[in-house]
């Protein structure tokens, strides 16, 4: 009778391990993958503060078809001259949709340092560039929204002309 | 159940939760490790205040104002963006990038520090800014940088001026 009740206890104490043991894996998995997760998320943040670009004005002049954008890198990281190269600029709005690249000609976009501080072959944190954009066609009255993508950076802004 | 299941029962609870609290101990070190390491400047950036005090002939004077949370030194400014929108006396509007130049002071379309207030109060308390470079010192949160602006073309002050002002630190 004894030996019975030690037996089951035994298998009792047994079940308990194992359940316990398999309770305390799963919550260590759902805390490991929490914080990867939220790591995971930290790193894009770190990755998308470290590299980034804001266009700070655009003028269009009344009197020719170009458009002036000025873009400042306000990340830490400098973006080589290369990179800024191969950004790929959207001009939409206005019954408009151009895919403007860098080059001369319509339908292209240049560029130029306003002022190079650090003359390090690139564009250094708080430096500004400015843009000139060659749409195909003249620039009418209505609402725009210019789009910089580059591999590791991408800004947006909204302008207006006309009114 | 004996003593002996009640007690097993007891020391597996505890040790779930010891272990259950040790991974989140661990977890919030390791996420709190990797915000740390977040440059502050990008997390809470600046803000500045950009006042137009007054317009003669083709000076404009405006006050900027470094409102925090971080003093930043005046050497940024060469790296700043200042912007104005305003119409000549022939009745042309005109957009001008107006660049920071404490040497050439009289150089179309630059500016340059006149003096620095803290609030309305004249002079600095702390970190002094050398007019004379002014490329020395430091802007401190709550100072007035006292600027003056000189443009291309008379300004018509009887219509409006538009500014827009860029730093980064």
């Amino acid at each position: 009778m004894v030996s019975s009740y030690i037996v089951v206890e035994a298998i009792f104490a047994i079940t308990l391990v194992i359940t316990a043991s398999a309770f305390s894996s799963s919550f260590a998995n759902i805390f490991t993958e929490f914080g990867d997760a939220h790591r995971a998320r930290l790193n894009e943040l770190k990755h998308t503060l470290n590299k980034r670009v804001e266009i700070i004005f655009v003028h269009v002049p009344g009197n020719t078809s170009e458009l002036y954008v000025w873009v400042k890198n306000t990340g830490f990281e400098k973006i080589s001259f290369a990179e800024l190269e191969g950004m790929d600029v959207f001009l939409i709005g206005g019954g408009v949709f151009e895919h403007l690249k860098h080059g001369s000609g319509p339908q292209t976009w240049s560029y130029e340092l306003v002022r190079d501080v650090t003359a390090d072959g690139g564009l250094s944190w708080g430096e500004t560039v400015k843009l000139t954009l060659r749409p195909d066609s003249r620039i009418a009255q209505g609402e725009y929204t210019i789009r910089l993508t580059t591999v590791s950076v991408k800004a947006e802004y909204k302008f207006s002309v006309g009114g | 159940m004996s003593g002996f299941g009640a007690l097993a029962s007891f020391a597996f609870a505890v040790f779930i939760l010891i272990q259950s609290f040790s991974f989140l101990v661990l977890m919030s070190e390791s996420l709190f490790q990797t915000m740390a390491e977040l440059p502050s400047v990008m997390v809470q950036p600046n803000s500045y205040e950009l006042y137009l005090a007054g317009v003669e002939e083709n000076n404009v004077y405006f006050r900027l104002i470094n409102n925090g949370p971080r003093d930043i030194s005046v050497k940024n400014l060469q790296m700043s963006d200042l912007f104005i929108i305003y119409t000549d006396v022939q009745g042309v509007r005109r957009t001008v990038r107006v660049q920071y130049d404490p040497v050439n002071r009289n150089q179309n379309n630059t500016w340059h520090l006149s003096s620095v207030t803290y609030g309305e109060y004249p002079n600095e308390i702390v970190d002094p800014i050398d007019l004379t470079t002014g490329l020395e010192g430091i802007w401190n949160v709550g100072e007035n940088l006292v600027c003056v602006a000189v443009l291309e073309t008379v300004v018509n002050s009887s219509l409006p001026i538009y500014a827009k002002f860029w730093v980064v630190g």
